[in-house]
């Protein structure tokens, strides 16, 4: 089960790496959703659900590495996602790029988050709330 | 260059000479953002972290924080290269420890509360717009206190921050950029600067 500090190391303010990409577009470079799902019915689920979306799985004890070309053909496109237990039964997925273009990155989140509604955990506080609010999270 | 910490030690610079050389295109552009002052100010580093002036984090306050050394709100080039030199992939690894217990130390007490735990877990949920219960914080907090503080007293000592990174090495590799290792390559640009000397302080 992940400690407190392993959560916090996930934050991008402890990120440095980014001082070095001079680059000007701000995209969330990690991203992550809950689910209360088993972890092997987590990892089938993204196994299938990449699949549909022409990607190439590669895993090994609960990460996850997706690989495809970005909507041009030109460049490679790859996400990294890694399961972890949060709390007994309750799981985060951390979701990263790890080639290719950011806002296709984002554009793949976005479309990935749609595809994996059965498996993604939203406390009820927040689907109380409106509409907007569902959107801007997975 | 041979800078001295705040505790009177002499550290030995780990980057080279060349490395020190791209690592001041890298500032100049940082700190050239907002302010064409020769300082990096927080704003232009909410904007190197996050492209985004306004981001307020609570993590790259305390990074900016460990950075200014001499508390004036700036950073300025020496800051910059004694501070980066710290996260070197061939630094001390003790001295990386040294460092993440004085980030997490956020009152500078000499020991992580639980309090400080909780307020930085409660950060990084909101960061990645995760809502979990106050139950589920408490028992991700039970679980992290009985593996980190041995002798139960509610926080983590030095010695048991230093013992609890040994068994769990992960959660060092946010002290580490493999970057400073190829920043001459990352900064092909790099034209040799004689004014160097002059501002490295």
């Amino acid at each position: 089960m992940m400690n407190a500090f392993e959560m916090i190391t996930l934050s991008q303010g402890l990120n440095l790496s980014s001082l070095f990409d001079r680059q000007q577009e701000y995209v969330k470079r990690q991203t992550r959703f809950v689910s209360r799902k088993p972890a092997k019915t987590i990892a089938a689920t993204i196994e299938v659900v990449a699949d549909s979306m022409g990607l190439k799985v590669h895993s090994q004890n609960y990460k996850l590495r997706l690989e495809g070309v970005s909507s041009n053909k030109m460049s490679p496109f790859a996400v990294v996602l890694e399961i972890f237990e949060v709390a007994p039964a309750l799981f985060m997925v951390d979701v990263r790029k790890v080639a290719g273009d950011s806002l296709e990155y984002h554009r793949f989140y976005k479309n990935l988050c749609s595809k994996l509604e059965s498996i993604i955990w939203r406390p009820i506080e927040v689907s109380a709330k409106s509409a907007l609010l569902r959107t801007t999270t997975c | 260059m041979d800078p001295v910490d705040s505790r009177g030690k002499s550290n030995n610079l780990t980057i080279s000479v060349s490395e020190v050389e791209a690592l001041f295109e890298l500032f100049k552009s940082i700190s050239g953002s907002v302010i064409d002052d020769g300082l990096i100010n927080k704003e232009e580093f909410q904007l190197a972290l996050f492209k985004n002036t306004r981001k307020e984090n609570l993590f790259a306050n305390r990074i900016f924080d460990l950075f200014d050394v001499k508390k004036r709100g700036v950073i300025d080039f020496g800051d910059f290269v004694r501070a980066l030199n710290v996260f070197h992939p061939n630094f001390p690894v003790e001295e990386k420890i040294d460092f993440s217990f004085k980030l997490y130390d956020m009152d500078g007490t000499g020991f992580i509360e639980r309090k400080e735990v909780k307020q930085m877990l409660i950060a990084l949920l909101g960061e990645s717009e995760m809502r979990l219960s106050d139950e589920i914080v408490e028992t991700i907090l039970d679980k992290t206190f009985s593996d980190a503080d041995t002798n139960q007293d509610g926080k983590i000592d030095r010695t048991e921050w230093e013992n609890f990174v040994s068994r769990n090495p992960s959660l060092l590799k946010i002290m580490t950029l493999s970057y400073l290792k190829d920043i001459t390559t990352t900064f092909p640009s790099f034209v040799f600067h004689s004014e160097v000397d002059d501002i490295v302080t």
